[in-house]
Formats: C-alpha cells, structure tokens, sequence
C-alpha cells in the first residue's frame, strides 16, 4: 500500500465523505488521516457541518397536491376518443380473436336460424342425400319386378312407411305399363331437362282417368310434359303441385334452370324424400299399399328411373299415371292444365288468339292455318300460363284491354321469354313469334336473331353477341341517321335579314382615317355619294343628305390636300386626314392652310343650310 | 332474434377487459403492492400506457424528496409547492417522451432544477427584502438583519428552541450558497444522489460537482463556526 499524500487527500476528500471510495482507497486514504493532522481536522470540520445538516427537518408536502395531481394525470391520459381506444383496442391480436369468434357465431346462428325458418336446410338432408346416392346408383335393367326394391331403401329413410320390396301381385298390365312409365319417364331424366327434380305418381289421378274411360295417354302427356320442360315452362306437366314443405328455387335458379333446360343437379333443390302412404281406390284387398312419392328423378348421371321402382304393381290397379312433379314451382305460376284438358281458355278462344298462330297479324290472325296438333298443345299450356301471368301482373288492366292490346301485351312477354335462352330454343320461340305476330316491329329483328342463332348452331358464327351488337350498332346508326336526315329537313331557316341602310358618312370617315384623302378618287367617290343618295330611301334621307352636303366640302378638301395645303379644319371628316398632309407640306404652307381654313369652313356652313332646304323641299 | 344478438353483443363485450384495471404486459391484473416494488422506470412505463395507478406510485414515492429538494431551492414554501405541482405536470404531459432507457430520478430533478433556475432568475428581477438585509439601511441601528428579528417560535434556551435556531441557521446558510453550489449541496445532502447522478442532473463533470460540494462546505463551515459551541451544547 502506497502512503497517500495531502494532495491526494484534497482530491478524494469529497469522496471519502460520502463514501463514494473504493475499499482500498478508502483504506489508504484511513491511514493518511491517522497520521496526518491537518487533513484529519479538516474532514473533521466537514463531518460536523453534514451532521448539521442532517438535522434539518423533512419538509412533507400538501396533501391536496397529490389528488390534484392524479387528477391531472387521469385526465391527461384519458383517450381524447373513447371509441377510437375501444377500436384499437379490438384491434389487438388476443381480443381480435374474440371479436372474430363471437361475429362468426353470430353469423352461423343468424344463417341457420334463416335456413330453418325458410326450409331451406332440411333436417334430414343426410338422409336425403344417401336416399339419392343409393337412388342413382346404376341397377341391372329389370323387368318391372326389381325396380322396387332400387328405390325403397332410399324412400325409407324417415320412418315413413316405404315402398314394398317385393314384387307385389300385379297383373301383366300393371308392369307393363310400370315398364312404360319406367322408359319414358327414364328419357324424360335423362334428357329432357327433368332430372334431379322430383317426380310425383298420382294414383288418384290415374284411377279418375280409367274411371271415366279416357285414355291414360302416357305417351301424349309425357310428351306434353317433355314439351313444356323444354319450353321452361312451370312444372313438366298439368297436375305440378308444389307441397308448401318443399324447396322453392329462387328466381335466379330459376332462370338459369329454365335457361338451357338442364338445370344440374347440384342446382336442384334438396327435396326430402317424403313417402306418403295411400290406399288407392281400386285397389285389391291385401295389396301393399302404393306409395306416394316425390323422389329425385335422377341426376345429371342419368340415373335409373326411380319413379317407376317405386311403383305398385297391383292385380286390379289401373294403370298409374306418372304425374312429374317440379316442386320448385314459382309460387306466382298457377298449376298449368292438364295435357289431357284443353289447351284454349275461354278468354284466349274469344280473342282468336290460338287461331292465330299459323300467321298474319290482328286482321289475318282468324284466316292463319292451325299448326300442329302437339305443338298447339304445347303451346296452349305455356300461352295460358303465359296469360294468367299477364292476368296477375296486371290485373283487371289485361282481362278489360281490347283484344289488340293483349296481343301486345302478349307479344312483349313471348319475345321476352325468348331473350337469353339457349340457340335451340330461341330460334323455336322465336319462330313462334314470328309466326303469331308478324305484324309486330320486332319480327325483323327476331329473323336476324334466328339467322343468328343457326349461324351459331352451324359453327359459321361463333359469337352471337358480336352479330347482335353488329345488329344494334347498324340500327342505332341508322336511327341516328333518320334523326340527322329529320333535322336538317325541319330546321328553322331564318329569313334573311334586309341589308342594313348605307351609313355613307362612315365609310367616308374610316376611310378618311385609314389612307387618308385620295384626291384622285374623289371625283368617284362624289359620283358614288350621288348615287347612293338617289338610291336610298327616304327614310334614310338624314344621312344622306348629310353625306351629300359633306361631299363637296370634301371634294374641295381633297383638292387641297392634293395641291399641298391643309383641308379646312372644321371637316370632321377631313380632320384625320390632314395629320399627314400637314405633316407633309412645309411650315409656311401649313400656316397658309391654317388661314385659309375659316374662309373654307364658312364655305361648307353656307353650303349646309342649303342642302337642309333641299331635303325639306 | 334480438334477444340472441343482445346475448352475443354482451359476450363480446365481456371478453373486452376493463381498461380501469392494472395489467401487466401479457395483460393480467396486477396488484397495488406489486407495484410498489416496481421500479420509477417501469412505472414510468406503465403510466405511458395509461396505467394512472403506476403515476400514483410514482408520485408517492418521489413527491416528498422533490418537495424538499424545492423547498431547500427557493427558501419558500409557497413556491415550493407551486413549483412541485408544475414538476410532476411536466411529468405528466411529458410522458411520452420519457425514454426508459434514462433515470428516472435523473430526468424528474432535472425538470425539478430546470424550474428552480427558472424560479431563482424570476426572482432575481424582484426586489424583495433579504433575510440578511439590515432593517435599518442607514447603518445607524444595531444591524440586525430581518431573519433575526422574526420570531422563531419563542427565545427560550432549551434544546428544542436551539436546535430550531441552528436550523434556521442553517436554512439561511444554505440559501445564502451560490446558486451552483447550492444545488449540488441539496442534491447531495438531502437527497443523497451520488456525484455521478448530480453530474448528469446539473450537466457538468462530475468533478466540477465535487469541487462545488467542496465549497459549499467550507462555506456553510464558515457560517456556522459561532454556532459550534452551541451545537456542542445542544449534543
């Protein structure tokens, strides 16, 4: 340990007081004060005066301060916007979590309780699709016997009683028919724009045909039913009944579904397989009971016909008719008539309407030549439907309007229908229009879009939508041609408006003012003054006169611009014009000039008042 | 269906925590005492997040010395207290800008000492009469100073009365430092803050506020040499 020096002392001491030394300097720094005298009074000194210090009492500060304070402290970070702190807040990742989670239960429980209470989902929607799997899968083609059993497991699936899997004891008929109804209705799956939607065997039906001896016509009214399907008409037939416990489509699906009359599968709507059991009449006693079914007729596959799997087949039973069934009926849409009823309604035979479809417009429609027997069927039912339509929509407005202005009517709603369909059909109901309303201004254009759309179907245009806009453009442009061509033909053409009177004194100044007086013009311009004085009219004599009275003072200005010498001052007219000539001459002329001016100028004041009197006289 | 938004909406709302309550940083509620054994600056750190009950702390803790350290300043009482109120609201509105990474003492004294200058050099454009000042300026009277005439509390020679007429002694000799020397003296003195500390406060080397130390010393050394035997005799 090295001995510590005063000097050394004096730096430390502060340190060493307030024990801010490192233990061996504070070691050293010890030992220096135990031998020296003065540096161990000195920090002696300064020891005592802390101690003194230390006395001093602690101060505690108001009480009133601090709650003031927090107060203040509170206020200051207390959000200048409370939602906006809330927000961000919510914005944190933990309590974004939360957010999240509560607004999708929100969401599923809003969606759920909607699709509950709109039908939506249906409850046994497993169910229904397995009864649709098994339902579509290919089973061997059996002869009336094994179709039973293909849907019955599937139709079961709700407790309901379903359809006997055993042959039941049915006569030869019966199968054969079943057989029938299996292959048309099979065709009306797979084909014809039905598949997927469910399909309804109305024994009732079926049993008051044979009952009143008419014929079951399977063929004729399947065909009629094929034939509205295709037209995207409401339902395949006459007997649609749409259970209110089932799926409706929405307009949109609607359309697209009717739209190229092959609506998918996926786009049909979840039908619950309900199997209702009903004795029919007729029926003999100990024959299963036959169900009444809606069943998925089938999906884009093609699936067996189902419909007939299903089908009783009893001893004594008539021969059950196939009704085919869209549940998605529109509601708006009432059932069409049967393809057994006849197609006109009253009204529609009072207006001719039906006469008129072979051709020729509100006059020739009675004389046009009926079409085709299906085809008036056919059309009969969708034109009804067509018209009960018109009926809701409008009201009284279309049962009371003249039989014209239903065909307007009519004619907007069939070529409406016939816009945004698929070729094949469009052209078909185009033709149709055409065919019942030649008298229509849109017959031309339903021609192009025929041509247009066979063009398409044949592959020699392969955008309709480029021909169609052709089309508009062609007739915009000539519209817009028509409008020029009226236009220019009506303008207003003002009359031409007279020459304004000849303001002499005018042209005379601004000549005067741009070259100056020409004094070999003046003679010409004099002879002009005089002829315009003879010419214009008396109304305009002022002027003239005036001008005529000016004319010789002018002349004689001329002349003496001419000859060197200042025109007479008074000359308005010539006042402009002798700037120049008198920046020309030489002083003693312009004095000259100046002289001679009032002798001038008294000249043209005498020879005033004598043009006055003239023109008085 | 609105009975069950309203459900929904409370549960949502529930999951929201109460912002009033202290949270740590994963956001669980923190109690009183713990944050008591927090330091200035994460409390400071707390406050910037708008936990007040953090300031509350804070200000418990640091309101007695700065009010000292105030008082010791400016000799007054009143402006002690004004000027603690305008510390801690500098504090509080500068807040924000508070760096963790900085003392938290060393910042509030030199809020605390930025005001005491401000305060003194208010002062200096005043005149106001001074303890020490004679009463009488023509020289002619006794020339007893205006600190010796107010009464302290009575005269009377015991302990208690002594040891208050060496305080106020005392008070008057600190007040009587330079400016400079002052502030190093109370800094180091009443609020024991460590040379380095005081360096950083007052913006000076630290042995500059060592050697001011030194001189305040030796000058209040001065001032209470006729009170030696009286403190002697106090003891």
């Amino acid at each position: 340990m090295t001995r510590m020096e005063c000097t050394q002392i004096d730096d430390l001491l502060m340190d060493y007081l307030y024990q801010e030394l490192a233990p061996e300097q504070m070691d050293e720094f010890r030992a220096h004060l135990d031998s020296c005298v003065r540096c161990a009074r000195e920090v002696q000194s300064f020891q005592g005066v802390r101690e003194k210090v230390r006395e001093l009492p602690v101060l505690e500060p108001p009480k009133g301060l601090t709650a003031q304070l927090l107060h203040q402290a509170a206020e200051a970070k207390k959000p200048a916007f409370p939602w906006l702190a809330r927000l961000w807040e919510l914005l944190q990742p933990r309590r974004t979590f939360y957010a999240v989670a509560a607004a999708a239960s929100l969401v599923v429980v809003l969606f759920v309780g909607y699709a509950m209470q709109k039908g939506r989902v249906s409850r046994s929607f497993v169910a229904e699709e397995r009864a649709v799997a098994e339902a579509t899968t290919p089973t061997p083609a059996t002869p009336a016997a094994a179709p039973a059993p293909a849907a019955a497991p599937g139709l079961g699936v709700d407790g309901l009683k379903a359809a006997p899997e055993t042959k039941p004891q049915g006569g030869e008929a019966a199968d054969k028919t079943a057989e029938t109804l299996t292959e048309k209705d099979g065709k009306l799956a797979a084909g014809k724009g039905t598949a997927g939607y469910p399909v309804r065997v109305d024994y009732d039906s079926v049993r008051r045909e044979q009952a009143t001896g008419a014929d079951p016509g399977w063929d004729t009214s399947n065909a009629a039913r094929v034939a509205d399907a295709r037209r995207g008409g409401f339902g395949l037939g006459g007997r649609v009944e749409a259970p209110k416990d089932q799926v409706q489509l929405t307009q949109r699906e609607l359309k697209k579904a009717d739209g190229d009359g092959r609506p998918s599968f996926a786009q049909a709507p979840k039908v619950e397989p309900t199997v209702q059991t009903r004795a029919p009449q007729g029926v003999a006693r100990g024959a299963q009971a036959a169900p009444i079914m809606n069943a998925p007729a089938g999906g884009p596959a093609a699936g067996p016909p189902r419909v007939i799997a299903a089908l009783p087949q009893a001893a004594q039973a008539p021969a059950p008719q196939v009704q085919a069934k869209r549940a998605w009926q529109a509601p708006s849409a009432p059932p069409p008539p049967a393809p057994a009823e006849p197609a006109p309604a009253k009204e529609e035979a009072e207006s001719g309407y039906y006469r008129r479809q072979g051709g020729g417009g509100p006059a020739a429609a009675p004389q046009a030549a009926p079409p085709a027997q299906a085809r008036q069927r056919a059309a009969g039912d969708s034109a009804s439907a067509r018209d009960e339509n018109l009926g809701n929509k409008a009201g009284e407005g279309f049962a009371q309007a003249p039989p014209d202005e239903r065909n307007r009517m009519r004619a907007n709603v069939d070529y409406k229908n016939a816009m945004g369909v698929g070729c094949e059909k469009q052209i078909k109901l185009l033709e149709d229009f055409v065919a019942r309303y030649p008298w229509d201004n849109r017959v031309k254009e339903a021609k192009i879009r025929i041509a247009v759309c066979r063009a398409r179907l044949t592959g020699q245009s392969d955008d309709i939508d480029a021909e169609l806009r052709n089309m508009e453009r062609s007739r915009q442009k000539k519209s817009l041609h028509e409008a020029e061509q009226r236009a220019t033909r009506d303008r207003y053409v003002p009359p031409r408006a007279a020459p304004a009177p000849v303001t002499l004194e005018r042209q005379t100044i601004s000549k005067a003012r741009k070259g100056g007086a020409r004094p070999v013009a003046a003679p010409a311009r004099a002879e002009k003054v005089q002829q315009a004085a003879k010419v214009a009219p008396v109304k305009a004599s002022g002027k003239v006169e005036t001008a005529k009275a000016k004319a010789p003072a002018r002349l004689a200005d001329d002349q003496a611009v001419a000859k060197g010498k200042a025109p007479a001052k008074p000359a308005v007219a010539a006042k402009p014009a002798a700037k120049p000539a008198a920046k020309a001459a030489p002083a003693a002329t312009a004095a000259k000039a100046k002289k001679a001016a009032p002798a001038r100028a008294d000249e043209k004041s005498k020879s005033r008042p004598a043009a006055a009197e003239t023109t008085v006289k | 269906m609105s009975a069950t938004a309203t459900l929904i909406g409370q549960v949502f709302w529930a999951t929201i925590p109460d912002r009033a309550t202290a949270e740590d940083s994963c956001g669980h509620a923190v109690p009183m005492s713990a944050l008591r054994d927090e330091s200035d600056e994460a409390l400071m750190e707390r406050y910037q997040q708008g936990e007040v009950r953090a300031f509350e702390v804070l200000l418990g803790r640091h309101r007695g010395p700065v009010y000292n350290f105030l008082y010791r300043y400016v000799n007054n009482q009143a402006q002690a207290e004004d000027l603690l109120q305008d510390v801690f609201l500098r504090v509080i509105k500068g807040s924000d800008a508070y760096q963790r990474n900085a003392k938290f003492t060393t910042w509030l004294y030199t809020i605390a000492r930025n005001l005491c200058v401000d305060a003194s050099r208010r002062l200096k454009h005043r005149r106001a009469a001074s303890l020490d000042q004679p009463i009488d300026k023509s020289g002619e009277g006794d020339g007893a100073a205006l600190g010796d005439v107010i009464p302290h509390g009575g005269a009377a020679v015991d302990r208690q009365v002594i040891g208050k007429e060496l305080g106020g002694k005392i008070e008057r000799a600190i007040s009587q430092l330079v400016e400079e020397q002052r502030e190093v003296f109370i800094m180091r003195e009443v609020l024991n803050m460590p040379f380095k500390e005081i360096a950083e406060v007052t913006k000076v080397p630290e042995n500059t506020v060592k050697s001011r130390m030194r001189y305040a010393l030796e000058k209040l050394r001065e001032e209470l040499s006729e009170y030696a035997d009286l403190a002697e005799a106090v003891r």
